[in-house]
């Protein structure tokens, strides 16, 4: 693997040593990282957080680099370091957890993640700091739903599942697993929502075979005859239905 | 302890105008308090301006009508003075129905002001008060909306963009570039013509009245200001903040390291200040020719 590292990510780190927020599925090889690659960051305040990574990148500014900030939404920022027009590293940061689709995630996880943050000692420029990252629980928490999420459009997901073998024994399975049932559930409506719609294509692929190779007057008159059958059958229905009102009517005691 | 921010005001009767710079500087020099914008306001009647400025106080009708008797011989024109209370000391005066919330510090500066600059009679300040000021935020909200700005104080407590430190006046954006560019890439809009009839001009930073006014022609940037603020200039601009500024500014230093110069590219590698013409005129006077700056689309 080649390693880009045109950043010093311990320098950015070092500069938000004062912030709370935990690093996602943190790469074991920080700080190297390769061209393209991104960190994701939970915290409680991102402008915070990207002021102080703003303020570092100032001084890779006359290097070449250009900074692009996006804010997706109020609680997703990206921060995309540009060289030569070509993305370096993303500053991916989260004040709420992205949203799943086959898995419902509880929406306050996101504080437990960052309040119970694991420490990792390092030193930049003689000086010691804590880079914040996720409890052994939480990662392999974060890298399950990640799995759950992608495993059919991405195999090489699966790297998630040898790290939770690896890193959960007997004596973390039970808290992974307490944790893992206590914020996450199965969306319910997966099921009834993929019988909707099939219901749907069901109706739209016998239409269309109705319709199929037939001239647009045809289609009206087959929507008149429709129409016209639909009307005989109400008329019928209030004729019965008006018929038995008069006659329960008339068969109740009369009073005065 | 949870700090209490709001926005205030201040009007400056017809007749205080003639210390309008001495009343400003007052407000300027408080603790916590940051002036947002000036309007110069020429009412249709003194009378309805009156009325309206006195329609959210506390004292009875009479009392008011008895008060504001000698306003009535002032000019109809008027400077209003919006400020950032950042450390509301909110206390409660009056008794029964005139009981209300007034912020001390604005009582205090409103008071400081009376003092020195009201007519003075046989030793004694008149109480032919050169200023008024509000009480609280639903006032200033009521006064921005008669003067015109619909959204009243929810325009100040606008954020254009949460990554960076901008002015309320600029509209949100979600995206921008920090770049690293030269000085003779930027531009800026500068006003011509009057407070009533004015155009913008675009120039380069060196031919600036602020540029100007920092190589020692001070009179150009004091006429620039004297035409167009509290009209199409309406922060708390003068040339003593201009100079204050340029003693001790450091651009990008902390605790302004998201105090970027915002532009727009108007052409291909041609920059456009849409806020930081003063700092930008400070760096090109010190010979800084290329630094950082964020640009949006």
């Amino acid at each position: 693997m080649k390693y880009s590292n045109r950043l010093d990510l311990d320098k950015f780190f070092f500069n938000v040593k004062d912030q709370v927020y935990v690093i996602v599925k943190n790469n074991e090889d920080f700080p190297n990282y390769c061209k393209g690659s991104d960190i994701d960051i939970f915290c409680y305040d991102s402008s915070a957080f990207a002021k102080r990574i703003l303020s570092i990148a100032n001084s890779y500014l006359d290097k070449g680099f250009e900074v692009k900030v996006s804010n997706k939404g109020a609680s997703q920022t990206y921060i995309d370091f540009f060289l030569n027009d070509e993305l370096e590293f993303r500053f991916d940061l989260y004040e709420s957890l992205p949203q799943y689709k086959k898995i419902h995630l509880k929406p306050h996880y996101i504080l437990s993640v960052i309040e119970n943050a694991a420490t990792v000692e390092r030193e930049f420029d003689g000086s010691r700091y804590s880079l914040r990252i996720p409890s052994i629980i939480d990662e392999s928490l974060l890298r399950y739903i990640e799995y759950i999420e992608w495993y059919e459009l991405r195999p090489d997901k699966i790297k998630h599942l040898d790290y939770i073998t690896e890193k959960i024994d007997d004596n973390t399975k039970a808290q992974f697993l307490n944790k893992l049932h206590f914020y996450t559930a199965l969306p319910e409506f997966l099921e009834s929502a993929h019988e909707d719609k099939l219901s749907w294509e069901k109706a739209e692929s016998s239409i269309y075979l109705k319709l199929k190779g037939k001239s647009l007057l045809e289609i009206c008159i087959a929507i008149l005859r429709r129409l016209k059958r639909l009307c005989k059958r109400s008329y019928r229905f209030i004729r019965k239905a008006g018929a038995s009102f008069i006659g329960s009517s008339t068969d109740s005691p009369k009073t005065g | 302890m949870v700090r209490k921010e709001r926005y205030d005001y201040f009007i400056i009767w017809g007749h205080g105008l003639k210390y309008k710079d001495a009343i400003i500087d007052i407000i300027r020099n408080t603790e916590n308090i940051t002036i947002v914008r000036i309007v110069k306001h020429k009412p249709k009647s003194i009378r309805h301006l009156v009325k309206v400025v006195y329609s959210y106080d506390y004292a009875p009708l009479y009392h008011l009508e008895e008060k504001t008797k000698y306003l009535m011989k002032t000019a109809p024109e008027v400077l209003f003075v919006f400020l950032h209370n950042t450390d509301a000391c909110e206390i409660y005066r009056g008794k029964g129905d005139f009981r209300h919330i007034e912020c001390e510090r604005i009582k205090s500066i409103k008071e400081e002001i009376r003092d020195k600059l009201n007519e003075q009679k046989d030793d004694r300040r008149t109480e032919d008060h050169v200023v008024h000021a509000s009480d609280n935020e639903s006032q200033t909200d009521y006064i921005l909306k008669y003067l015109g700005f619909k959204d009243g104080v929810v325009r100040f407590k606008n954020v254009a963009n949460p990554n960076l430190s901008l002015p309320y006046y600029i509209p949100k954006f979600d995206k921008f570039t920090i770049r690293f560019v030269n000085l003779s890439q930027l531009y800026c809009n500068i006003l011509r013509g009057t407070n009533e009839s004015f155009w913008k001009e675009t120039l380069e930073i060196e031919e600036t009245p602020h540029f100007k006014c920092l190589t020692g022609n001070i009179a150009v940037y004091e006429e620039y200001l004297n035409e167009f603020m509290g009209g199409p200039l309406n922060c708390d601009y003068s040339v003593e903040n201009l100079m204050e500024l340029s003693k001790h500014f450091g651009y990008l230093e902390p605790p302004y390291t998201a105090s970027y110069i915002l532009t727009h590219e108007f052409k291909p590698n041609q920059y456009l200040i849409l806020d930081g013409v003063h700092r930008a005129a400070i760096l090109a006077f010190r010979t800084i020719n290329s630094f950082p700056i964020a640009v949006i689309k």
